[in-house]
């Protein structure tokens, strides 16, 4: 693996570190800066391949919810992404000893079924073009029928596995925003009318599509925009052949928004007078919930609500 | 501002003349240059004085975010190919007795060769380099590193030196080391240059000095206690990043008649209101 992804970059400038962390966890880093020179990191995982799902996201009705990072940090780089708040460094470190991640997945499904996300803290099939490793996952899939597998992304990547057999156990989950939200907030993603796209091919090639409209942020207008972008995302896609749709308004760890707010004083976002309850930064209640439950209605008018999630 | 750190004289002095630096009284310990923006401190040869002298020039001089350190000078080469003169930048140093390794954060552009250097408490020859792996030496950066991650952000550290040598053991003239140095000047003017273009850390202040006024007033006036001073602080600092307008909406605040803690308590909760939206 390590190979292939260094004859990917012949000229890059490669410097050999003893372990990721020495480099990655260095003090005095500079997120936003690094943001816009970002490094690519090889590194072996010696322990902790999967953690439990965390209360924060949805679980999609599994008790056994877990989620794994065979790549820390993203080339996406969204106004209200947590992981600025949560890593010291913007560069992207890449786990090359998958096959490690694969045998824990392997030893914990043995015995009950698991549901695992597998684009956490990375959006992995943006990246699958340098290291294929949502095309892996899905053939793990392929093996492991115990095991639910969820490949979330904002990408428009769906041509980079489309040659894949289609996996009943693997769902593809795309998160959209209205176009106003992603060109203000979710830099360097592609277009909503592209991940559209992508979602179509994948639908018509018989894959589980999850929706995601998470987060949902407050925009003044929101009501307007997000009507508009649920109209717009089911007059290309059918209701009636999407797995699910998950809703969520936005929410952080208090601990990194802090964080966040003191390295992006210019982000307006950020600096909403969230409440904190406990210890998870969100709208107030009154806000969240009309949030929630407008788009809620508006995507209720093409999909069986029982198939929503909140 | 920027801070450099150099072992010899020889290797200063055309940093010295291209840049106008002054002899700087500040300190009595080290030689100490400098022309307001630039500093330049000659520490010995050594890796734990230039770690001293490192730390010393970035304690007594007083700096903002966006400072930037930088280690220049001469260094070894082990292959013959690589020829004298030769400009280098430092991906990573390491310190050749603890085995510590140390990463520069190389953010900005630039045109010159990375690589790795060994940092070593004796000089080194090369027989010494024919049974022990590296490629370059010298006999300070592990310790100016120590120091300046101390003080400055891991993409303000640099170490940029030029070849002088394949580890002959030969005694170097000083002039051969200035012609060096005068030869590779631009190289160090890039990074002086492109380290003051970084961005610092951009925790701005953004309350003015008027704002600071207005909400002292409305502190006194609502008898408010340092907590809620706290808190209205917060507040107005959040709508300004979110509305870019000035805090003059809550001078309106100032006429309303408080006579009591309980009055300024409600008035004080309506301003919060009025900030939050
Ligand atoms: S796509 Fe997801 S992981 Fe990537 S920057 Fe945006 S929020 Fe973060």
């Amino acid at each position: 693996m390590t190979q292939k992804v260094l004859a990917r970059f012949k000229d890059a400038v490669k410097i050999e570190i003893k372990h990721y962390k020495d480099v990655f966890c260095r003090p005095n880093q500079d997120f936003q800066l690094q943001k816009s020179a970002q490094k690519l990191i090889l590194a072996v995982k010696k322990d902790n391949f999967i953690y439990k799902g965390p209360e924060i996201c949805q679980n999609f009705g599994s008790n056994n919810f877990y989620y794994t990072s065979s790549i820390l940090n993203c080339i996406y780089h969204c106004d209200y992404c947590y992981l600025q708040g949560m890593y010291p460094s913007a560069n992207i470190t890449a786990f090359v000893n998958i096959d490690d991640f694969f045998e824990a997945v392997s030893r914990e499904q043995r015995s009950r079924s698991v549901y695992l996300t597998v684009s956490y803290d990375t959006d992995l099939l943006a990246f699958e073009n340098i290291i294929p490793f949502s095309s892996m996952w899905i053939e793990f899939a392929k093996r492991h029928r115990n095991t639910t597998i969820e490949i979330r992304t904002k990408s428009a990547n769906y041509s980079s596995i489309s040659h894949l057999d289609c996996v009943d156990n693997v769902i593809l989950a795309w998160t959209l925003s209205p176009e106003a939200v992603i060109e203000q907030y979710e830099k360097w993603t592609p277009t909503l009318k592209a991940r559209l796209f992508s979602i179509e091919k994948a639908l018509s090639d018989g894959w589980k599509v999850r929706l995601c409209f998470d987060p949902v942020i407050k925009t003044e207008n929101y009501r307007e925009t997000y009507g508009e972008c649920i109209r717009q995302v089911f007059s290309r896609l059918p209701g009636g052949k999407i797995h699910d749709v998950s809703i969520g308004a936005f929410r952080m760890s208090a601990e990194y928004l802090k964080r966040i707010r003191k390295s992006r004083i210019d982000l307006e976002l950020v600096h909403y007078p969230f409440e904190c309850r406990n210890g998870v930064a969100r709208y107030p209640e009154a806000l969240e919930k009309e949030l929630v439950n407008w788009v809620y209605e508006c995507i209720g008018q093409y999909i069986a609500k029982k198939r929503i999630f909140l | 501002m920027i801070f450099i750190v150099t072992a010899l004289h020889c290797e200063a002095k055309p940093i010295i003349r291209h840049f106008k630096l002054k002899k700087d009284a500040r300190s009595t310990r080290f030689d100490l240059y400098s022309n307001g923006e630039i500093y330049l401190i000659v520490c010995g040869t050594g890796i734990l004085r230039c770690a001293v002298a490192t730390a010393h020039i970035l304690s007594i001089i007083p700096h903002k975010n966006g400072a930037s350190a930088l280690n220049t000078g001469i260094c070894g080469a082990v292959s013959p190919d690589i020829e004298e003169g030769t400009p280098l930048l430092f991906h990573k140093i390491i310190h050749s007795e603890t085995g510590r390794e140390y990463y520069p954060d190389i953010l900005l552009k630039h045109g010159l060769r990375e690589v790795a250097l060994n940092s070593f408490a004796s000089p080194v020859t090369k027989e010494y380099a024919g049974t022990h792996a590296f490629e370059f030496a010298d006999m300070e950066a592990a310790g100016f590193m120590e120091a300046a991650s101390m003080f400055l952000p891991a993409h303000a550290i640099f170490c940029l030196k030029v070849v002088s040598d394949h580890l002959e053991g030969t005694r170097m003239e000083p002039e051969f080391v200035t012609q060096l140095m005068q030869k590779n000047l631009e190289h160090i003017e890039h990074i002086v240059v492109s380290s003051r273009e970084l961005p610092g850390c951009r925790e701005r202040e953004l309350l003015t000095s008027s704002d600071y006024r207005v909400l002292e007033l409305i502190g006194e006036r609502l008898r408010l206690t340092a907590t809620m001073r706290h808190q209205l602080k917060e507040t107005a600092r959040l709508y300004k990043i979110r509305h870019k307008n000035s805090l003059e909406g809550l001078e309106a605040f100032l006429n309303l008649p408080v006579d009591s803690k309980k009055e300024g308590k409600i008035v004080f909760e309506r301003i919060k209101q009025y900030l939050i939206h």
